[in-house]
């Protein structure tokens, strides 16, 4: 009940509506790229792909829906203030927690997926779409949203405003971290989301600093490595989070006299 | 049923309660204060949305928070005007009933049964969202009764309702008490709470004032003399008559009514002498009340 509850709450129509045009971006860029490419030059799918699915889809889709949705798990509830009808039932919190989590990893698994289904409509053609790379990129959207949303599951458990902490981790841990030298690309779930599903992006000729700065950090991680990272940054965090929604109060401030 | 052993409840260096000691039985107790005196602190804690700083709350002899026991004996209709605005009543109703442990059959039948009793039969299938103020109260009463519960806890139950639910409430209120649930009922209509009990938990700045019957309280504060009002034929003579009195510290005419008002600080004592005194004439007592025998007197006593 809770999970379809959570999920029906992410695929409203009014909620489709809002993340619909996220969905679409890339594809519409896809789109915009080819038409311009038929204008002059040629157009490459497998870079466009690439360009747009490693660098649009996973590193900016995938974690903002991770973000909004995970931390929504919990801090909704707190918003709307309706968690206090979930705390006074007779059912376990992390069954509470866990069953809403899974409806919310479900939805963003349907909304990326789908944000991947269309660009590789709109750069390969509906008929070539369904290639080995957009499989094994589904795949890893799957795992990849796990990851993500149990660590912003457990940000939401912890703090009162998970999604600025969120959304400070998404887009300035996540793109930065891992160009510094030394081992910190490993304490960075996209290190290991580019592993699984690698997209080179194109060479501009002379080197960026962020080229300069990816060659300067040369850690080597498996794609086994990857893929058992992920699974424990999600078993950790979702024990972590249950453990710690069943032992917190969560009272929204506003009703502490 | 429901015990609290000294405890106290901060947040960061606020204080919400403040070294309650107490115990609710069966029946309908009304827990009475101003805005923030730690109402809702006292509801959170016997509903295990809190846990107490120091001391301990008890409920069914078991610590609420997170404790599923309790909670399936337990309903809240909290003050919060929060729902899930996409669902029908009857869809609300029916999803705390299921995360209440009820299913199939008696799900539906207490389910209907709730609805019918909170008087929202017509309107159960409409969204939540398109509901008046009224219609919200009666829905979030019903969650809180789905599940038969013996311990019932009701937050500001009476806002925001007309005044035909208000007596509808209280009526509900005042049957569950009969029917041997322990109710605790919040609110500062002192009024309707007298409708509802006479027994009250009184609560200021965090702190328990007084608990126990209202009346019985009423009499324990002889800081401030009991004012009986009575009106008569010739009050001034029957004013200096009462001065004679033992126990009467004070007595005036009320300018517009013409009644006397006495203040006694033995007011059995007075209504003891008060048949000899009728009887012994020569004036006629048409009627006599006591404003300080209700439940706003003994609130503004105590907390002022």
């Amino acid at each position: 009940m809770l999970f379809k509850g959570a999920l029906r709450d992410l695929l409203r129509p009014r909620r489709l509506l809002m993340a619909a045009p996220l969905v679409a971006l890339p594809a519409l860029l896809g789109l915009f790229w080819r038409s311009m490419a038929r204008r002059g030059g040629t157009f490459e799918p497998e870079i466009a792909y690439n360009v747009l699915q490693g660098g649009f889809v996973f590193g900016f889709i995938l974690v903002l829906l991770s973000v909004i949705v995970a931390t929504g798990v919990v801090s909704q509830e707190m918003e709307q203030r309706t968690m206090v009808y979930l705390l006074t039932r007779p059912i376990a919190r992390y069954r509470i927690l866990l069953a809403r989590f899974t409806g919310a990893w479900l939805g963003t698994c349907i909304l990326v997926s789908a944000a991947t289904l269309l660009l590789a409509c709109s750069v390969f053609g509906p008929t070539e779409a369904f290639q080995a790379i957009v499989w094994t990129d589904i795949k890893v959207v799957v795992l990849g949203a796990l990851a993500y949303g149990s660590l912003f599951l457990l940000c939401a458990t912890l703090v009162n405003k998970p999604l600025i902490y969120g959304l400070f981790f998404a887009f300035g841990w996540e793109s930065w971290v891992p160009l510094f030298p030394t081992n910190l690309k490993k304490v960075c779930i996209v290190s290991y989301l580019r592993v699984l599903a690698p997209h080179p992006q194109p060479s501009q000729g002379d080197e960026g600093v962020m080229e300069l700065l990816s060659a300067l950090n040369p850690v080597v991680i498996t794609p086994t490595g990857a893929r058992n990272a992920l699974l424990i940054v999600t078993v950790v965090c979702l024990v972590a989070a249950a453990v710690t929604f069943s032992r917190r109060a969560y009272v929204p401030r506003e009703d502490s006299e | 049923m429901i015990e609290f052993q000294g405890a106290s409840r901060w947040y960061g260096q606020v204080i919400g309660l403040n070294d309650v000691t107490c115990h609710i039985d069966k029946g309908v107790t009304a827990l009475i204060g101003p805005n923030g005196a730690g109402k809702s602190t006292f509801i959170k804690l016997v509903s295990g949305q809190l846990r107490p700083t120091t001391g301990s709350v008890t409920v069914l002899g078991q610590s609420p928070f997170a404790n599923q026991e309790v909670f399936r004996r337990l309903g809240i209709c909290p003050e919060v005007d929060s729902f899930y605005e996409e669902m029908t009543g009857q869809e609300f109703v029916t999803f705390l009933a299921t995360l209440g442990g009820l299913t199939g059959a008696r799900r539906s039948s207490r389910v209907s049964e709730v609805i019918q009793f909170v008087g929202m039969e017509a309107n159960a299938g409409r969204r939540i969202g398109g509901y008046s103020k009224g219609m919200r109260q009666r829905i979030k009463l019903a969650q809180a009764l789905v599940h038969d519960p013996d311990v019932l806890l009701l937050d500001e139950p009476l806002n925001g309702l007309d005044p035909v639910g208000r007596r509808e409430v209280t009526d509900l209120v005042k049957s569950l008490g009969e029917a041997g649930k322990c109710v605790v009922i919040s609110s500062h209509i002192l009024y309707e709470i007298e409708h509802m009990t006479r027994r009250i938990l009184l609560i200021n700045r965090g702190r328990l004032l007084a608990q126990g019957d209202l009346y019985e309280i009423r009499g324990l504060i002889d800081r401030h003399p009991h004012r009986i009002s009575l009106e008569s034929d010739q009050p001034r003579r029957l004013a200096a008559k009462l001065m004679e009195l033992d126990g009467v510290v004070s007595s005036r005419l009320e300018p517009i009514s013409g009644a006397v008002e006495i203040e006694t600080r033995d007011p059995d004592g007075f209504y003891r002498r008060l048949p000899e005194i009728v009887a012994a004439g020569p004036f006629d007592i048409r009627s006599f009340a006591s404003p300080d025998n209700n439940l706003e007197a003994v609130f503004r006593y105590l907390t002022e």
